[in-house]
């Protein structure tokens, strides 16, 4: 923490409202109000759609905004105080010492390179799933951070609070299931609109006929590509459409892989560790689009298994099962007194789940660059392998694919200059 | 000739192309470091930033005299950037020096860690603990960060004194950090000294460490500072606790239940590890002003059918214990299966025992109260179907539904079967047809119309997103 510089904004608080003798209780603090020298101060970087989610945070205050695309950042510009100011360059916002936390709300191809230069100018970071495009950039974002001791949170939830998307109820009873082997072992994982899960995968398809078009002069387009390869513009690549393309992200994938992937990780206790294998059932894939694919299967080393159904093959399959029992959305079993079971069962251990205390007292949000970094490898790994139409193996220790050269070039992508992790 | 031989060509003709200079970096080997540095001198500043910025991601040592050369007058952006990059990713013993020498600028002293991490990579330990020691006393919190994290890699146990030393920095995520690494060495001797002598801020930095290694042979030491005046000591300690599994941990942690300022935290934990074996130890503490609650709390985890006969005794004889009492028998309830003592006994203290077997849940349980609702105690019992926790209330509910005179009974049966629907896992068909039946039997439009609307909802499939 800073204090000096938020008790420097405060100080220029009080000043600036001295003059009309009222001072607002939100800034002089009281019963159920944290005065600002004691709050945090952040940047929120990207303010497309998602970045409205970001806006509000308890004992947080606001001090920039910052996006490639004037009219965007105009649109949530509006309604902020005056302390916000509004930025194009992260960079500028990045060299601000007087800020605490840096929300990451770009499409995905930033995310690491912004995540690591964040790290090392003592920012803490919430950043948008996925974590990163690329194994080897989330490797690098992982361990910058850990190395320079930031906090970081990746932003989906599913482990920790709320239903498991659509499958009815929390990952917390699945993983006190599988922990204590109701279920035996290995388990098969099933992902899919049968158990609860939708892929969003022709939402998030790209196109192969894009006609280069002008770039319009609210957006610094160099700068919206920054790490990424040249290609000429065209809107279907920016805004609510890049997903569909390889450069950016990975289709449905990208999208929900971190969601849906990380409660499979948390619930099976594979947090140190990454499937051995890679199946895939796809038609081939455009180099720069990316079209639905139709069945991903991830192995462990044990034989456990993550199956991503993304043509809705499987129609009434359990979203876990194991040689002891399966588990149906709304924790529908076939395992006598379940409930009975699970409340028999200890509880999980307490879970750091409040970002700003975590920033406060430097203890690791639960999900944290570690286990995100791990959520989002086998993300990474279906997305490869999807990619390439190709089964593929793993290394879980060495994070590489093995005996297959193109496949780790894709674990490691040059960036376009002058950028780099 | 190959693809690669005509990268090379293009390169060594123009290496302008941004894709060619990412295809050699995606080749990589001493023919594309020697491509890029040979189109080097050539080039002008924006595709000499695009040539360094590559040969930094092959970690090559072909760019440093140039970088050095960079650097010295005064490079500044992007070309700076790159320049501290490349040096920061080579190997080379001249790039340190340079590095090194000028640690008292920010963008020096991370550029000269990274070198330090790229030579961790490589194995080169020595080199790189030289640099975590130059760095540990930067005037930035992440450089002495990451100059711990270096250390502790290239040191070990070795690295335990100045990792001690570092607690005392006068910054938290530094201090954190050492504490963190302190946590992850292979003994914990040298941690449980200094924590004897600690105070303030490094003792808890200490413990916490301690803490964080999860050594059972420390369940003693965790335990006893579960009383602690620190309350972030007694958080690592019960946090420890909670994941230490074995039942002498059980048995340890109950010995604090002797121990007035740890009460209240043992019996948190003994309930969350579901320590049954410790569960007479627990029901002696129900009397006990200060703890009585949660000790309460914690037989809604631990009690057996035993236990909640014991329970549902107290409640009835001693109406001042009967509301923490009650919650606890509704939270062992669904434990309790079809205990037919239990069950018996609940039944005859209808006021306020029959409102608690929806938790109970099971044929034993729903026959006793399908039973009730003939008898003088109807209201409560039709109260307790229409709580009911899964499907099976509904046959008796859409029953009485049907045959009671009494209209608010028909209301509370018809609502309670509604919500019992509408959050059961039964399937799609069954579920229409009980809501079909329900507002057939339904005895006010408001009910008929609120069991349609959920079988409207059913048809087209809206859910919660």
């Amino acid at each position: 923490m800073k204090s000096q510089f938020t008790r420097r904004g405060f100080i220029r608080a009080v000043g600036a409202v001295a003059a009309f003798t009222i001072v607002p209780r939100h800034v002089l603090g009281g019963a159920g109000q944290t005065p600002p020298s004691e709050q945090f101060t952040r940047a929120i970087i990207g303010c497309g759609g998602i970045s409205r989610s970001h806006l509000p945070m308890t004992d947080g205050r606001l001090l920039a905004l910052c996006d490639v695309d004037s009219e965007r950042l105009a649109n949530r510009m509006k309604g902020q105080p005056p302390e916000v100011k509004g930025y194009r360059d992260f960079r500028e916002v990045l060299a601000r010492r007087d800020i605490d936390i840096v929300h990451i709300c770009t499409p995905p191809h930033w995310h690491a390179v912004m995540t690591v230069m964040a790290a090392e100018t003592g920012k803490d970071i919430w950043c948008e799933k996925p974590m990163a495009r690329t194994i080897g950039e989330a490797i690098r974002a992982r361990d910058i951070v850990s190395r320079r001791q930031r906090i970081f949170r990746i932003n989906t939830w599913f482990r920790f609070t709320g239903s498991l998307y659509g499958f009815g109820a929390p990952a917390a009873p699945l993983r006190k299931i599988v922990a204590n082997g109701l279920l035996g072992w290995p388990i098969k994982v099933v992902v899919g609109a049968a158990t609860g899960f939708n892929w969003k995968l022709e939402m998030w398809s790209g196109k192969t006929n894009l006609e280069p078009q002008p770039v319009p002069p609210n957006l610094d387009y160099n700068l919206w590509l920054g790490p990424a390869p040249f290609k000429p513009y065209h809107p279907d690549r920016v805004h609510s459409k890049f997903r569909g393309y390889w450069d950016y992200d990975a289709g449905g994938l990208g999208d929900m892989g971190q969601h849906y992937l990380d409660p499979v990780q948390f619930i099976l206790g594979k947090d140190d560790t990454s499937p051995v294998s890679v199946e895939v059932d796809t038609p081939p894939q455009p180099d720069d689009a990316v079209i639905p694919w139709r069945r991903v299967t991830l192995t462990y080393a044990d034989g456990c298994t993550v199956i991503l159904d993304g043509d809705n093959r499987e129609t009434d399959a359990p979203y876990l099962e194991g040689p002891l029992g399966k588990i149906w959305p709304g924790l529908r079993s076939n395992i006598p007194n379940l409930a009975r079971k699970i409340a028999e069962l200890p509880d999980l251990p307490p879970a750091n789940d409040d970002f700003a205390q975590c920033v406060r007292t430097r203890q690791p949000f639960v999900l944290n660059e570690q286990n995100a970094a791990r959520s989002c490898i086998m993300v990474q790994m279906a997305a490869c392998a999807v990619k390439l139409g190709r089964s593929l193996k793993f290394d879980p220790v060495a994070l590489r694919f093995i005996g297959d050269d193109e496949a780790n070039r894709l674990i490691d992508q040059p960036m376009r200059s002058p950028w780099h992790l | 000739m190959n693809l690669l031989a005509l990268i090379l060509l293009a390169a060594s003709v123009n290496i302008s192309d941004d894709n060619a200079i990412r295809a050699l970096v995606s080749t990589g080997g001493p023919q594309a470091e020697r491509a890029l540095a040979a189109a080097l001198p050539h080039a002008d500043d924006t595709r000499a930033v695009a040539i360094i910025k590559a040969l930094g991601d092959l970690g090559s040592s072909e760019p440093v005299r140039e970088c050095a050369r960079r650097l010295v007058n005064n490079a500044a952006g992007d070309m700076k950037d790159v320049c501290l990059y490349a040096l920061s990713r080579t190997t080379s013993r001249r790039a340190a020096r340079l590095l090194r020498s000028r640690i008292a600028e920010e963008a020096y002293a991370i550029a000269y860690l990274r070198h330090g991490e790229s030579l961790a990579e490589i194995g080169r330990k020595n080199d790189s603990a030289q640099v975590a020691l130059d760095l540990l006393r930067s005037p930035w919190p992440v450089v002495r960060c990451g100059a711990i994290a270096l250390l502790a890699w290239a040191r070990g146990y070795a690295a335990q004194p100045t990792l001690l030393a570092m607690l005392e920095d006068p910054d938290p995520s530094v201090r954190e950090q050492a504490s963190r690494h302190l946590s992850r060495m292979p003994s914990d001797t040298g941690l449980l000294a200094a924590f004897q002598r600690a105070h303030g801020e490094t003792r808890r930095l200490l413990f916490e460490a301690i803490a964080r290694r999860g050594d059972p042979r420390r369940a003693p030491l965790l335990v006893g500072a579960l009383g602690d005046d620190d309350p972030s000591i007694r958080r690592a300690a019960a946090l420890a606790l909670h994941t230490m599994p074995g039942a002498e941990v059980d048995a340890e942690i109950a010995k604090a239940l002797s121990a007035p300022k740890s009460q209240a935290a043992a019996l948190e934990l003994l309930a969350a590890r579901r320590a049954r074996s410790q569960v007479a130890a627990v029901m002696r503490l129900i009397h006990e002003p200060s703890v009585s609650k949660q000790a309460f709390a914690a037989l809604g985890a631990l009690a057996g059918p035993a236990e909640v006969q014991q329970l549902i005794a107290l409640a009835t004889n001693n109406e001042a214990v009967r509301e923490p009492a009650a919650k606890a028998i509704a939270a062992a309830g669904p434990r309790m299966g079809d205990d037919a003592r239990c069950i018996a006994a609940l039944v005859k203290v209808p006021s306020w025992g029959l409102a608690l077997l929806p938790a109970f849940g099971g044929k034993t349980a729903l026959d006793a109260v399908v039973a009730a609702t003939k008898g003088p105690d109807r209201d409560a019992a039709v109260r307790a179907l229409a709580d009911w926790r899964d499907e099976s209330a509904l046959e008796p509910l859409v029953a009485l539904c049907q045959q009671t005179t009494d209209l608010k009974l028909r209301v509370l049966a018809a609502r309670g079967a509604i919500r019992i629907v509408q959050q059961s896992a039964i399937g799609k068909d069954e579920k229409t047809a009980w809501l079909q039946r329900i507002a057939d039997a339904a005895p006010r439009p408001e009910e008929k119309q609120q069991a349609l609307a959920t079988l409207k909802q059913l048809k087209s499939g809206k859910k919660k997103k």
